[in-house]
């Protein structure tokens, strides 16, 4: 029976970065519990160096550390793991405008580039915001790189569809992965899938709402606007360096078309090449859930949407109890079950403002 | 009829005598304005491969067939080509003296020499027209426009079926013995699937009985509803899209129609996979499925030669209703090495020539429309021809995939079946039950089964979900996917029969300025455009894609390709705007709990925007100290102003400084606050 430190379920890249960083800069002892084919799936989440975010401490976060996770990342994947991007945002209800016009201002203080653009008579009800400076992640690198530096951290990964996880008294998580019987100290769930298949469902009520997400990939297609933004709807459409777009929304799949013309212009319609629909589990409050649940050492490191990536070296140091000052005020306020209410929705990244379409 | 008719000859009884036309009835209609002619109950397809034309058009210069799975959708001429208006090929009849046009754009091969020979072309080629000379890539969406079409009407009923062969009239039977109305979708001019195909004589009679029953069973209460001629096209939330034509008496007309099923049972049958040697899509190659529905319905055969080549015994019993009416088939070969099957013994009887362990290698076309044919062994990798032959036409079969795009579209999934070198479904979708070929059943007495247990299920039973392909006895397995070479420069090897259009083909220069052009030999790569589950499979097949993720690349990547556009109703007329009065979620806990919506008195007449941050002092500048947020009124002649500020600060009657920029403004809480 193998002992870790840290078992870390989850299949999305920013459970994986938290798992190697966990290993490779704090030492611990890291089993992934991930599906393996996880990566043949389309992309369900853009990652942007700044995240659209009304709350100031979160911007303030991410600011500082994303200079640090922009140096890790090209020098796990290469220059070409980043690009720059000026994302256009368009939001239509007068909620999200002026949402859109508290953060303008937030960013005129944090010396970030943000203006509202003109609106002209294709844009309709809708507002239109472009946010300058921004990297993006490129997922193609990213994925290519990321099994190597894993495997050269020493962790093991094991398949989460063969998993099964039991919570002891004393806090330790047994883990049986097929013939293999693992112990670990913490279990952090750092997805919605494992949050569903490891999770208590009451903690899992306190803290998060079920939702659906689609995601869907393009043809290559010819736009002025590689990457647009309708937070409203929690749509991301960022174009792949092959052309195609990638798009990930919360919307029914009818209504994505929809969408894409409001905000990625093109001489014609991108044509489909791959569709699917997931479950989500969003934070109530729209922003991260980050700590231990209550009378256990499983742990939630969820619900950071396109700012995940970024702030991955810091929810590592987190976990690992080796969090700044700003990190340990920001993530301890953030900890499962800490009165958040469907009411209590102070960020704007990760969930939708309001009610979506049924 | 005209001269290039191929049309077998009609004699009583015999299986390939058109059951569906009736050659007492011939008619007329143009197509682009070329004439051609046919019969009472011919769809516009089989007209036009019975005249002749059986090429859709040109691909890098290479000709493809017009075929069950890929063909242009065509409108009436007095429907001035409207897209909406939009008529599938191969399921709409034919009426006398119909005008239609074609919505596939032309070849631009065949525009360019058009235009270089002018109108005597046009002439020489309507005496004989063998291509329609349109662009394949050009029918977009595929199979057609009405892949985008709203739903004109929705129809309501306890139980639909999708797909009316014996699985799916077992389902329906069983629906109906319960009580519940029943729809039954079906792609074809009339129910029975492809139980002639896959079943013995004997099959003839038992589904005679089966519909008999049927109607007995639905028809006097009006519980029973088929709809023919309709394809199903997406399934989403428990709904069924689907395009139906509709074929009175007058000239047919499409719709777009819903189908709201409580349970919904998929028996959409297989899909049949195409060999892959080079030129596998030449006009004259074709699935042995496909011509035995041509030759069953409407009587059409290319030729009076052929070779059959297949790794299903099946698609060994064309060759003997094909000879039965004078067709010469110069060899029947299969690919497996030594195949048990009751068909195979009947054509050793009706003295076909047969050979085993025989794939195709090759085919070219040669002069007088023929096509020159080489056979190599299947055990051999190397794609060595050892035996040639010419024949009018090549009939192929390279076994059967599980039909899953509706499964797929309703949330289920799929696993890769290494024996059987297939996708086959796996998980469960609630209210959804497969069956037939998609739920393991092969034989006609498994897919009567298949179809009364997944009712049941449906029903709340409780019945074990067999995925094992049970084979009848007597007859082999089906053979693996015949793969013969990857083609030289110049040649195509296609994937699949249908739209996809994929290659099995070098991958496309990824580097220098030649790969950044080449954009359409870009698309062909599997990363950049939608799928067929025969594509998939194909792949995986090929080693292109690893068998543990076949599963999820079917499931995400086999999706209709159809464009992105608007629908009307859009998303934002959903959402409920927030009342000027009411705290946003959003800022609910910004400002350190107890948030209100406040009115405040802008004296100084400064303008503040909505989002200015309010701060207590003026030196404050950092959002966090910020105490609250302008939200409204934000005129500079307003004089007034709505914010939200938190509970401390309206508690406090706190000093009121909003920043806009460098400037500042200060303000004060109205006397009603």
């Amino acid at each position: 029976m193998a002992s870790f430190d840290f078992a870390i379920a989850g299949s999305d890249p920013v459970a994986a970065l938290i798992a190697g960083r966990l290993a490779e800069v704090h030492k611990k002892k890291v089993l992934l519990i991930a599906d393996p084919v996880a990566g043949i799936s389309l992309p369900r989440q853009a990652y942007l160096s700044f995240p659209l975010a009304t709350r100031p401490e979160t911007l303030s976060l991410v600011l500082k550390v994303a200079p640090e996770a922009n140096r890790f990342l090209q020098k796990l994947a290469g220059r070409q793991v980043l690009s720059s991007a000026a994302p256009l945002v368009t939001v239509s209800s007068a909620t999200a405008r002026d949402a859109m016009a508290h953060m303008l201002h937030m960013a005129q203080y944090f010396g970030l580039e943000m203006e509202r653009l003109n609106t002209n008579r294709s844009s309709g009800d809708a507002q239109r915001f472009r946010v300058r400076g921004v990297q993006i992640v490129r997922y193609s690198p990213l994925r290519q790189a990321l099994p190597d530096w894993l495997d050269k951290a020493g962790i093991q990964i094991c398949d989460v569809r063969t998993v099964s996880v039991t919570t002891h008294r004393d806090g330790a998580v047994s883990i049986v992965a097929g013939q293999d019987q693992h112990e670990a100290e913490n279990l952090v769930l750092a997805d919605a899938q494992a949050l569903r298949a490891f999770g208590h469902r009451g903690d899992i009520a306190q803290d998060f709402s079920e939702g659906w997400g689609v995601a869907v990939l393009t043809e290559p297609v010819k736009t002025s606007e590689p990457v647009a933004l309708q937070p409203e709807f929690g749509f991301q459409a960022w174009q792949q360096t092959n052309g195609c777009l990638a798009i990930t929304a919360q919307v029914p799949a009818t209504a994505i078309g929809d969408l894409v013309e409001q905000s990625v212009p093109s001489e014609t319609p991108p044509r489909r090449a791959g569709q699917s629909e997931f479950p989500l589990l969003m934070p109530r409050d729209g922003g991260p859930v980050v700590g231990r649940f209550a009378r256990s050492n499983v742990h939630v490191a969820m619900g950071f949407g396109q700012a995940g990536l970024h702030m991955g070296p810091a929810i590592a140091r987190y976990l690992a109890d080796q969090a700044s000052e700003d990190e340990q005020t920001y993530f301890s306020s953030r900890a499962p079950g800490s009165g958040r209410s469907d009411g209590h929705c102070a960020d704007f990244s990760g969930a939708p403002l309001e009610e979506m379409p049924a | 009829m005209s001269a290039s008719s191929h049309r077998l000859p009609f004699k009583p009884d015999r299986p390939y005598s058109g059951q569906l036309i009736d050659r007492e009835k011939p008619l007329k209609f143009t197509l682009d304005g070329f004439e051609y002619e046919g019969f009472a109950g011919d769809s516009i397809l089989s007209s036009i491969l019975a005249e002749g034309t059986d090429t859709f058009g040109l691909i890098d210069g290479e000709p493809v067939a017009l075929d069950e799975r890929l063909h242009p959708p065509v409108a009436l001429a007095s429907d001035d080509a409207h897209p909406g208006k939009a008529l599938a090929t191969d399921r709409t009849p034919v009426r006398d003296g119909m005008e239609l046009v074609s919505l596939a754009s032309p070849n631009p091969e065949a525009v360019t020499m058009g235009a270089r020979i002018g109108a005597g072309w046009r002439k020489f080629r309507k005496k004989d027209r063998p291509s329609l000379e349109r662009d394949p890539h050009s029918v977009s969406p595929a199979p057609g426009p009405w892949q985008e079409m709203q739903a004109a009407k929705m129809i309501e009923a306890d139980l639909v079926v999708v797909g009316g062969g014996v699985a799916g009239l077992s389902a329906a039977s069983e629906g109906l013995e319960r009580g519940w109305r029943v729809c039954i979708v079906e792609r074809a001019a009339s129910v029975g699937g492809d139980a002639s195909f896959f079943g013995g004589a004997e099959d003839k009679a038992r589904l005679q009985g089966l519909v008999d029953d049927l109607h007995k069973m639905g028809g006097p209460e009006g519980r029973l509803r088929i709809l023919t001629r309709t394809e199903a096209l997406s399934l989403s939330a428990g709904i069924i899209r689907a395009h139906q034509i509709e074929a009175n008496d007058g000239l047919p007309t499409g719709k777009v129609i819903g189908l709201k099923g409580r349970s919904i049972v998929l028996a959409p049958g297989a899909q049949e996979r195409l060999p892959l040697f080079p030129g596998n899509r030449l006009p004259g190659v074709m699935g042995a499925r496909a011509a035995h529905r041509f030759a069953e319905s409407y009587g059409v055969w290319r030729g009076q030669t052929a070779v059959i080549n297949t790794a299903s015994s099946a698609a060994t019993q064309v060759s003997l209703q094909a000879a039965d009416l004078g067709i010469s088939i110069l060899k029947l070969t299969d690919n497996r090495a030594e195949p048990q099957s009751l068909f195979f013994e009947y054509a050793k009887a009706y003295g076909i020539s047969l050979a085993t362990g025989l794939k195709v290698v090759g085919t070219e076309p040669v002069e007088n429309r023929q096509l020159a044919i080489s056979l190599g062994l299947t055990s051999e990798s190397s794609g060595q021809s050892v035996e040639a032959l010419t024949a009018d036409r090549l009939l192929v079969c390279g076994g059967w995939q599980p039909d899953l795009g509706l499964w797929h579209m309703a949330g289920g999934q799929a696993i890769w079946n290494t024996d059987f070198q297939r996708l086959q479904a796996s998980g469960e979708v609630e209210g959804i039950a497969l069956a037939g070929f998609c739920a393991g059943a092969s034989s006609f007495s498994d897919c009567v089964k298949s179809g009364q247990d997944a009712v049941q299920r449906l029903d709340g039973g409780r019945v074990a979900v067999s995925q094992k392909n049970a084979v009848p006895e007597f007859e082999s397995e089906d053979g693996p996917w015949p793969v013969s070479r990857q083609p030289d420069a110049g040649q195509s090897c296609f994937l699949d029969a249908g739209f996809g259009l994929t290659t099995w083909a070098p991958e496309p220069e990824k580097t220098g300025l030649a790969g950044l052009l080449n954009f359409g030999r870009r698309a062909n790569s599997p990363e950049l455009r939608a799928l067929s589950l025969n594509e998939v499979a194909a792949k995986v097949v090929l080693g292109e894609i690893p068998a543990e993720t076949a599963g999820i690349f079917a499931s995400e990547r086999c999706v209709a390709p159809a464009e992105l556009r608007r629908h009307s109703s859009s998303p934002k007329a959903h959402t409920p705007a927030t009342p000027p009065d009411i705290l946003p979620a959003y800022l609910a806990y910004r400002f350190g709990g107890g948030e209100q919506i406040v009115t405040l008195t802008n004296a100084e007449g400064r303008g503040v925007d909505v989002g200015c941050l309010i701060f207590a002092n003026s030196s404050d500048n950092r959002p966090e100290q910020s105490i609250g947020v302008i939200t409204g009124g934000a005129s500079p002649d307003s004089g007034e102003v709505t914010a939200c500020l938190g509970h401390n600060a309206i508690e406090n009657r706190s000093r009121l400084v909003a920043r806009n920029g460098r400037q500042t403004v200060e303000l004060q809480f109205s006397e009603n606050t």
